[in-house]
């Protein structure tokens, strides 16, 4: 997932970014308004962390709000030092989805990202059972008929990315920039070999076939989901 | 216009001068009309006193005698002139006092027909003329139409007319000046309390008074009440401040201590040491500045906030934080408004649904006013949910700061022990009981007042 980190002061920011990349996140910076303003129209965000009280004449509601005229609908989690209903509020009605306090401990803020980019995909519990395909957001675990699978980070990361999406066809681009780092060199032959291995290890005897490919546009999980 | 002596003053001349100047008009013209008909009254006379005068001389012709009654007639330029015509505008006779000049003859009258007309002699003078028809029956009974006319000068009427508009005009003018001194005095007197309570906010800024008096009259005792209101509340919120700070240091130091000597010591850290520490300062921090930043009753924010709409919002926040987690949450609002300031009751309101979200999914919120005699009314907020409930013994201490008595919900547990602070500096009332729904219901009570 891309995940989009708005804030002025450089230590937390890139303590932050530090741990929701080993967390398995890809980051982009921004540290004012502008950038951050930037950064949401132009990149393939999935979701936004957003410092309210940020330099210069944009605050990060005006960033939200920039974003939300545009018609960009990720979700947007907010830090703020003023924990005040009113400024919670405040941040809601312009278009935040959910806020943290400052300070707050770190697995606070990915259980909260985690939920909403659940919540902005339709999944409300943090583990997404389609067929037999079981996987759990918050401790990265996978199963397959109750049998435990191991995957390493990136083919965990396109599971979770395409079992959040299902029904939905995802190209290779959007799967390479939700995936990759931007200065990362990328080659869309590394994808496929993923989801090759992916499905080999999800699928051995083909015949729950979870992951199709659809020539020419991309791929889509294609187990529904379990309620 | 800043002054309210100049808008006063300024707004009496202008009515002053309305008045005076609807009043000058009508007895001008009132004058004028009264000396318009004394003058008709007095040439109606004339013309009588001419045909007493006139009588038939030989070959059926009228003639006057050489001495007339009226003698200025007799004088040229007298001011008074009179003439006979025949039929047809012929001049019969003609006063001496017309030597030199004429005046227009303009047609025939009936007998006893009169008209009575401004004109301008051949010289220029301004006259008043009265004309009368006669028909005179000579002794042969032959009968003639002759028309009487006598004509008097505007020169005395003009003069006349000026020392009356003289005389109004300075009478009116003194009286108008003196109106207005008198006003200004009033003024003066009027507007004292204004200077009295300039005077006493001078001496509270310098801190040689606390608060107005309260000797003012009724129309600005409410306004000096407020005010005093107004200065009590603010002392008490500095105060406020003052003590959040000392507090705040004061509680921040043992902390800052116990980091210091660890980091001056040259031992390990110790992460749990450290950890304890800045909870703890994280708390110090939270508490103090929360009640610094309460405004409380009968602050600036003191109007009237409609429950409803803050309850709205809140709610919708809270719905989006929860989506797709089953939350519901039922308003039963009956007209209720919250006197104090709006950031107050967002703090009591989201902190009771924030809690009731946690515990429950079916959450309802009643507020209603609870009304006494002529007081403004207080307000009561409840809000239920269908969670599990707070035993007996643990209601007390779910409102104390820090406690928080189930580990699956994330949060620091000092949201129930905010509404608590805030409420109590409406001198509201808290309690915890068991709700309809089945879980637990709080209900703030805030007394009228």
């Amino acid at each position: 997932m891309r995940l989009l980190i708005v804030e002025d002061e450089q230590a937390l920011r890139q303590s932050l970014a530090d741990d929701l990349r080993k967390a398995g996140f890809v980051i982009d910076e921004a540290a004012d308004g502008d950038e951050a303003v930037y950064y949401g129209l132009e990149y393939p965000v999935d979701i936004a962390v957003v410092d309210l009280g940020l330099p210069g004449g944009m605050s990060g509601m005006d960033v939200i709000r920039r974003w939300r005229e545009a018609g960009k609908e990720f979700p947007v989690l907010i830090l703020t030092a003023r924990d005040g209903w009113k400024q919670k509020v405040e941040g809601f009605e312009t278009g935040a989805d959910d806020y943290v306090v400052k300070p707050f401990r770190f697995e606070e803020v990915l259980a909260r990202i985690n939920a909403l980019l659940r919540r902005a995909q339709g999944w409300a519990q943090p583990i997404l059972s389609c067929g037999p395909i079981v996987l759990d957001t918050r401790s990265q675990e996978v199963s397959v008929s109750d049998e435990s699978i191991t995957l390493t980070a990136f083919e965990y990361r396109i599971l979770e990315y395409l079992m959040l999406r299902t029904g939905e066809v995802i190209s290779k681009t959007e799967l390479t920039e939700a995936l990759y780092d931007q200065d990362f060199q990328r080659d869309s032959n590394v994808i496929e070999v993923f989801v090759g291995r992916l499905r080999r290890k999800l699928d051995p005897e083909n015949t729950i076939r979870p992951i199709e490919t659809l020539r020419g546009r991309g791929y889509r999980f294609a187990l529904e989901r379990r309620v | 216009m800043h002054s309210l002596s100049s808008r006063l003053l300024l707004s009496l001349t202008a009515m002053l001068v309305v008045f005076f100047g609807v009043t000058i008009a009508a007895l001008d013209k009132a004058f004028k009309y009264t000396a318009e008909k004394a003058m008709r009254d007095r040439l109606e006379v004339q013309v009588i006193a001419l045909l007493a005068d006139t009588e038939p001389i030989g070959d059926g012709e009228l003639g006057l005698p050489g001495e007339l009654h009226e003698t200025r007639l007799a004088h040229p330029g007298s001011g008074l002139y009179a003439q006979i015509l025949a039929a047809g505008g012929a001049e019969v006779w003609r006063s001496p006092s017309l030597v030199g000049d004429d005046i227009p003859s303009l047609g025939d009258l009936g007998p006893g027909v009169q008209q009575f007309e401004r004109l301008t002699t051949r010289l220029g003078r301004d006259i008043y003329r009265l004309k009368m028809g006669v028909d005179w029956v000579f002794e042969d009974d032959a009968s003639r139409r002759y028309v009487f006319s006598v004509a008097e000068d505007l020169a005395s009427f003009y003069g006349q007319l000026a020392r009356f508009r003289r005389a109004l005009f300075g009478w009116f003018a003194s009286l108008a000046a003196l109106l207005l001194g008198t006003q200004a005095l009033i003024l003066r007197y009027a507007l004292k309390p204004l200077r009295l309570a300039e005077g006493e906010v001078q001496a509270i800024e310098s801190g040689q008074r606390e608060l107005l008096s309260d000797e003012y009259p009724k129309e600005l005792v409410g306004l000096t009440t407020n005010m005093n209101a107004l200065i009590t509340t603010e002392r008490a919120r500095l105060k406020r401040y003052r003590d959040t700070l000392g507090n705040l240091a004061h509680s921040l130091r043992t902390s800052l201590t116990i980091l210091r000597q660890m980091l001056d010591s040259g031992r390990p850290i110790q992460v749990d040491v450290v950890e304890e520490q800045v909870e703890q300062m994280q708390q110090i921090v939270e508490h103090q500045l929360r009640r610094a930043s309460v405004v409380g009753s009968g602050g600036i924010g003191a109007r009237g906030v409609v429950v409803a709409s803050v309850v709205e919002k809140i709610r919708k926040s809270l719905d989006k934080v929860w989506a797709g987690q089953g939350r519901r949450c039922d308003v039963e609002i009956d007209d209720a408004v919250f006197y104090g300031d709006e950031g107050d009751l967002m703090e009591i309101i989201g902190n009771l649904l924030d809690n009731a979200y946690k515990w429950g999914r079916r959450v309802r919120l009643s507020a209603c006013p609870i009304v006494e005699d002529d007081r403004r009314p207080g307000l009561n907020i409840t809000v239920e949910d269908d969670g599990p409930g707070i035993d007996p013994e643990l209601r007390e201490r779910v409102f104390d700061r820090g406690v928080h008595l189930d580990e699956q919900h994330a949060g620091q547990g000092i949201g129930l022990a905010i509404v608590r602070e805030v409420a109590q500096l409406y001198g509201a009332t808290v309690s915890m009981g068991s709700a309809t729904l089945g879980g637990a219901e709080v209900t703030v009570a805030f007394p009228p007042k």
